[in-house]
Order: structure tokens, then sequence, then C-alpha cells
């Protein structure tokens, strides 16, 4: 008897050898067959999205800091407006990257270009104050007094006329802080350049490495999507739902819209929601690799349909919604609740397959913490 | 002479009640007992560090402004954050003090209540090993781990033996063997069987694990991985009971849970189950395996005074409604229609694991009728990522959401108000669908162990 269960024990222990051997081997083999590959996918969003959109903010960014350069040097209102749109285009260039703040340092980078709400009686102070205002005094102070909102409290304004905007940069304190805002601007987008270049930082290349999104809780996927809700949320209610009322009690409130002064609250919107397509096309072009073809290669689907279309289509008619309302979002909650109201469920309803389907489908962890692995 | 432990009573039952009693009290080698308790105590002690330092007590206890209860437990309430703190950090202590065996009897009641204490703060902390962990500290109330391999037993020579009665060891195979036996069970469903899913999903998630990530792209190996798992789960029991498999299956216990921490995250899960299957193994195995890599263990000896082993008829009768209800319980969700998959109605401390990667997306509808007026709520504003997570999929957290919800209301209790919820689930790759009836007013839905008619049912 004792004989007899021997060669099978040794049979059970070669099993147990020989199962991981195999699938080592069969690992390897599969090396060289056809699947999706989600590091050519992150160079992909690297490539198309990321660095493309660091250079335009690159580029509008010294625009801007010229711009601003030529209207100190010749105050009129032609130079205000071209200094105002020079503000609105880097303003756009900037809300399609800032979603990329991946790691601390790029957070630091992309606060101290963008942290709002801005303290406005800090920048008061800064210009009732008697330090000198140079760009290295401006890249010290806090974040929420710097950056596009800084700039755009100090030549924007919702009660004055353009004369009265130029008329204050009689001031030399106020000259002197554009100037400086403006510079800082465009070395942080430098900053922020060589931090994800191969040149510099090489951040794009580790970006690319971690590409892992399940037992990887630190993996770019999952970075990317979990960025991509959290700035769908906040648009959706703190930028919209908050002014409106929808999120709150039916009462517009145009003085929680962001970006007021401006009257570009709902561009940065649109923009942060053509750099979400862009992420998950992998860029524009049909070729590009994104997480639509994810998807695809996953084969999931949505109402019989693949689940990349739907979620194409609702990135449209978000983008196409906003595009059309003419008015800015401070007028457009008490004058037309019924187009923000619009806006408001074509974003809730691009949520929908984001969030349930695509998040299933990609075992995308939300939170950072291995608590909930097992349910 | 020593007998492994586990094989001759699933091998041979007894035939009569009195033998069997016999059969159970009858002593055998302690050492499988002691090691389980050291074990488990240093397994306790890392795991709670590591929560510690994890920063998870502010994260999951202290920030949170609302925690979601277990229906019966609304009344246990997370403490301030130095409670917390003090809280775990005696867990800390305790768990110390189970592995080294230190006033081990004080040790383990109290870290039984306060480990459940704290599982039972919030549903959204749910885990099944957490769970077993409650459950595995209560059945080493009734057990004698202290009298071997301990201070207590240094610091007092007359609480040392050397066996313990056969039902102790016997209790803790049993409730593994429940564990896997349950788990495998849950996996015969189609999902898991005929599609190989949700593992396809987790598995082309983690292709990017060195050679043998490329692997698991291909859906037969999901598939073969599925049934290995079901199978796996259902037999490991019997595997372990049996001598001359033990090895092996040991060996397989180790590679199916390493297996899942590299794909998973799921804590110290595997390395708690690798620990507690070492109950199965008998004294003497154990005694040859630890004397091997440098502990001098003496043998058992032959002629020795036993202690009276028999437990009181309470502890009889306590242990036998917990395992009857450890039969129940994951059975429970028989009794509900639907699936309990989709419905959650049962679902949890029945050993359902791993069997669904889901997602959801809630948007609450808070209307105030007297005002005319209804407000878009999300439950990132108010709850943490881990809540909103867990909420998204699980109706009875959604209710209790909604509750809390109309309670913040500042005419809260003043003015007629209703809450609607409209929540898409996508389960295992289908699409998404909604989870529960959007016309539900949620504020007129009860909350009790009944089926909710409000869920829709798959």
């Amino acid at each position: 008897m004792r004989a007899a269960r021997q060669p099978f024990i040794l049979v059970m222990i070669a099993l147990g050898m020989l199962t991981p051997l195999s699938m080592l081997a069969l690992g390897l083999a599969a090396q060289a067959q056809d699947s999706f590959d989600r590091r050519a996918m992150l160079q992909s969003i690297v490539d198309n999205v990321i660095l493309p959109g660091q250079l335009a903010f690159n580029d509008a960014s010294n625009q801007l800091a010229s711009a601003a350069q030529d209207f100190l040097s010749e105050p009129t209102a032609t130079a205000l407006s071209i200094l105002q749109q020079a503000w609105r285009s880097a303003s756009d260039a900037w809300e399609q990257i800032a979603i990329f703040d991946l790691d601390l340092r790029l957070t630091s980078y992309h606060n101290q270009i963008d942290k709002t709400p801005p303290n406005y009686e800090f920048i008061d102070a800064v210009l009732q104050g008697a330090d000198e205002i140079t760009e290295p005094y401006v890249n010290g102070i806090g974040s929420t007094s710097k950056g596009l909102p800084a700039i755009e409290y100090l030549i924007f304004s919702i009660d004055s006329t353009p004369a009265e905007i130029i008329d204050s940069f009689a001031d030399p304190r106020r000259r002197a802080f554009l100037l400086a805002l403006a510079q800082n601007i465009a070395r942080k987008a430098s900053q922020i350049t060589d931090y994800w270049s191969p040149d510099g930082r090489q951040y794009a290349a580790r970006f690319i490495k971690a590409d892992q999104s399940g037992g990887e809780l630190q993996g770019s996927i999952n970075m990317l999507v979990n960025k991509i809700f959290v700035m769908l949320a906040t648009d959706l209610q703190m930028w919209i739902g908050e002014p409106s009322g929808i999120a709150t009690d039916g009462e517009a409130r145009p003085q929680l819209v962001e970006a007021r002064r401006s009257g570009h609250s709902l561009r940065h919107i649109a923009q942060h929601l053509i750099a979400m397509q862009r992420i998950f096309n992998g860029g524009t072009a049909e070729e590009d690799l994104g997480f639509d073809d994810y998807l695809d290669f996953l084969g999931a689907m949505f109402d019989d349909r693949p689940l990349s279309a739907v979620i194409n289509e609702r990135f449209a008619s978000a983008i196409a919604s906003i595009e059309a309302l003419e008015l800015p979002l401070a007028a457009a909650v008490v004058e037309a609740p019924q187009d923000i109201a619009a806006i408001y469920e074509n974003i809730r309803q691009l949520q929908i397959p984001l969030r349930a389907d695509m998040k299933s489908h990609l075992s995308i962890l939300i939170t950072l913490s291995d608590r909930d692995g097992d349910q | 002479m020593e007998t492994s432990s586990g094989e001759s009573m699933l091998l041979n039952p007894a035939p009569r009640l009195a033998s069997f009693r016999r059969h159970l009290n009858r002593p055998v080698d302690i050492l499988p007992l002691a090691v389980f308790r050291i074990a488990f105590g240093a397994l306790m002690f890392a795991s709670t560090l590591r929560f510690m330092l994890n920063g998870w007590i502010d994260a999951l206890y202290v920030q949170p402004q609302f925690h979601f209860s277990y229906l019966g437990f609304e009344w246990v309430k997370p403490l301030s954050g130095g409670g917390m703190t003090a809280i775990f950090i005696a867990t800390l202590i305790l768990s110390l003090c189970i592995m080294l065996g230190f006033v081990y009897r004080s040790a383990i009641a109290l870290f039984f209540i306060l480990f459940t204490y704290i599982e039972l703060l919030d549903q959204a902390t749910y885990l099944n090993h957490y769970y077993f962990v409650s459950l595995v500290s209560f059945l080493l109330n009734f057990m004698p781990a202290q009298r071997y391999l301990s201070l207590d037993a240094r610091l007092r020579p007359q609480l040392k033996t050397r066996y313990a009665p056969f039902w102790c060891i016997l209790a803790l195979q049993l409730q593994l063997a429940l564990v896997y036996f349950f788990a495998g069970f849950a996996k015969l469903n189609e999902d898991w069987l005929l599609h190989g899913r949700p593992m396809a999903i987790w598995l082309k998630a983690n292709t990017g694990i060195p050679l043998i990530g490329p692997l698991f792209d291909y859906n037969w190996i999901a598939l073969a991985l599925s049934w290995a798992a079901a199978a796996y789960d259902l037999t490991i029991a019997l595997w372990l009971s049996w001598r001359r498999a033990r090895l092996p299956a040991y060996a397989t216990v180790i590679v199916f849970h390493l297996l899942t921490a590299m794909l998973f995250p799921i804590g110290v899960f595997p390395y708690v189950m690798i620990a507690a299957t070492l109950i199965f193994f008998s004294g003497g195995e154990l005694r040859s395996a630890l004397n091997r890599v440098g502990f001098r263990l003496a043998p058992l000896p032959r002629r020795a005074v036993i202690p009276h082993m028999r437990p009181s008829t309470a502890a009889k009768l306590i242990l036998i409604l917990f395992f009857v209800m450890q039969l129940i319980l994951p059975l429970r969700h028989y009794l509900y229609p639907g699936d309990a998959n989709w419905t959650m109605e049962g679902y949890r401390f029945a050993w359902r694991v791993m069997l669904n990667e889901k997602a959801g997306f809630a948007t609450f509808y808070l209307a105030d009728r007297t005002a005319g007026k209804t407000q878009v709520v999300y439950g990132s504003q108010y709850l943490t990522p881990q809540q909103l997570r867990h909420m998204s999929y699980q109706p009875d957290m959604i209710l209790q959401f909604a509750r809390y919800l109309a309670a913040q209301h500042p005419y809260a209790g003043q003015r007629e108000l209703a809450v609607f919820a409209e929540v898409y689930v996508a389960r295992n790759g289908a699409p998404s669908k909604l989870l529960i009836d959007p016309e539900q007013n949620l504020l007129e839905a009860s909350r009790d162990i009944f089926s909710a008619p409000w869920i829709l049912r798959y």
C-alpha cells in the first residue's frame, strides 16, 4: 500500500514543479504573440498629448510674458487687448495639461501656475507692500497669490473699463508684479518641460514604465484614470454645480464662478474635456493608441455598441454643448439656466460609462490603499 | 501515540455520540495550537503596525464625517483620533502578548473585542480576512493555546502541558475548511466557470508582470486559473487533512497565496492563510520541521500528566452555535431573490471572495418638496474615496447615505424631503445597468434583514 502511494506523491510533486515552469515557458512564448501593449499606450499619450501640450504651454507662456512686456512699454487699449488674449491662450494651453500633476513635484509646479481660489487679499497686500517685486520674489510667495489667476486679477475686471485697467498700471508696483508673474509662469512652464524631458529629469520614462494598474497601486494607468475622474467631478460639482445652484439649493451664485473676471470658466472646462478625450484616444489621430483601443481590445460594450464609441460620443456632446453657449458662465447661470443644466447633464452622462464601465473593465483602483482588495 | 489530528476524524467518523465526544476530547500534541497562536499573534502585530504606519487610522476612522454601520450595530461609533490611536496601540500590544503567550487569556479576549469593534465601525472597511481574524480570535478564547511555548507557561510551570484536546485543533481546521469550501462553492457560477471572469479582467490589468505577465492576455489562461482556483478552494482542506498529500498541498497553499499577493492588493491576507493552514500539520511534523531549522523542541513524552480538557457546557453550546452560524451565514443569500453578486443581499460574512470586478457611479437627487427644489449630490462631497467606491454598488450603503444626506439638509425635520439615486453598476465586464429603482424615495425604504424590493434584479 505504502509502495503504491509513493509514485502518486512523486507525480504530485512533479506536477507542482512543472506547473509554474510551464506557465513561465508559455509566458515567454506569449511575449511574441499579439496583445495590448499598455506601455505603448502610455508612450502614445506622452508623445501625442503631454509633450505637445507642454510645448504649446511653453510657447503660450513666453508670449504672455512678451505681451506683458509690450503692454507695460506701451499701455494702450490694443496692447491690453493683446495681453488679455495672450492670457486666454496661455490659460487654454494650461488647462489642457493641468490634469498631469502626477507626482509631488509636478503638483508643486502646477500649483504655482494655477491654484484656486486665488488669495486676492494677499495679492493686494503685495501691491501695497514695500518688498521689491522681482521674479525671484514672486517665485517665493504662496501659490494662491501668483500664476495665471493672479494675472487675471490684474488685467481683467468685472466692473472697470479697459481705460481704468490701463490707468491702474500707472502704479509701478502693479507693473513690476505683472511682469514678474508672467516671467515666473514662463519659468515654471520650462521647469515642467524639463521634468518630463528625456534630456532633463526623465519623468516621461518613469511614467511609461509604471504601466501596471492592478497590483501596482501607483500605476500610471490608475493615476491617469483617477485624475480624469477627479477633474470631471470637480468641473461638474464645483465649477458648474455650485454657481448654477444645481448642486446646492437651486439659487444661482455667479460670484462662485471660477475665472469670473475673464469670463473664461466654461472654456477652461471645455479644455479639460478636450484634454481628457485626447488622453482617452491617445492623441488626435485614428491610429494613436489610447484607452479607446484598450477597451476595444478587451471587447468592452455598452448598449450593444463599443464602449469606446459611446465614451467618445459623450465627450463630443459635452464639448459641443459648452462651445454652443456664447454667454460666459457667470451670466449663463442667471440668464440661461436651461443651457447650463444641459451642459451639466451631458458631463454627468459622460461619467457613467467612464466611472462604471471603463473603471470595471480596466480594474482601476480608486483608493490608494489596499484595504479593499477582496471586498 | 501521536496521530495526525484531522484525518482520523474525517476518514473514520465515530458512530456513537459518546465515542465521538471521547474522540473530540482526546489529548493530542499541543504544538500545532501553540504554533498557530504564535503565528497569529505575529501576523496581527505586523498587520496592525502596518495599518498604523500607513496612516489608515486617520484615513478610515477619523477623517470620514460619516460611517456606514452594520444593521443592528448602528451604536458602534469611532472614538476621537487619540482614542482610535489608543485602541490600535492596545491591539498592537495585545497581538504581541498573544504571540508571546503572555497574560494570554486576557489578551485574546481583549484582542477579540477591540479588533471586532474596529471592524464594526464602518461597512466600507469590510474585508473577509478581517472577519476571519475576528472569528479565529473568538475561537482562541476557548483554547489553551498559551500552555506551551509561552511566557505564561514559563512563569507558571504548572500551566505548561504538551497536550491539548483534539477539538481545539479540529475547530481551527474546520474554520479554515469552511472559509475555503464556501469560497470555492461561491465560485461555481457561470461567470467564473464559463467566462473566466473576473479573473480575465484582473489578469489583463497585470500583463506588465515580468515573465508570466504576457500570458495573462489569453482568455483560456483566465479560464484555467478560474477552474484551478475553484478546485483549490473546494478541496484544499481535504488535501491538507490527508497526511500523505499534506506537504505538496501546503506547497500549493504557498504558491496560490503568493500568486494572489502578487496580483491583487489584498494586504496581509495571503500570509494569514499561509500561516493559519499550518494548523493542519501534526505536532510531529511541525516539530521535526522546526528542529531542522535550529529549534530544539523535545519529543512528546509518552507518559505525561494529561490535564482535564473537557470544555464547559456553556463553552460547548457556544461553539456548537458558532459553527451552526458558520454554516448558515454563507448560505443565507439563497433566501433572497436574485444574484447576491449583484444585489449584495446576503453577500457579507459568506466567504464570497474575489467574485466581482465591480464599479458603480451614483448620482443622488435630494428633493426639498416643500420648497419645490432638487439638488444633485455626489458621494464624493461627503465620503472618502474608499467609502465612495464601496457605496457605489451596495444598495444597503446607498440607503444609509441617502438618509445621511437628508439629515444634513439645513431644513431636515422641518420640510418634506425625498432622496432618489441613479446608480449605474458595471460588473465583470458586462455593460453597466441600473442597480436600484431611480423612482424610489430612499427615505421611505426600510432597512432590515428582508430583501429590498427597490433593488433591480440583474
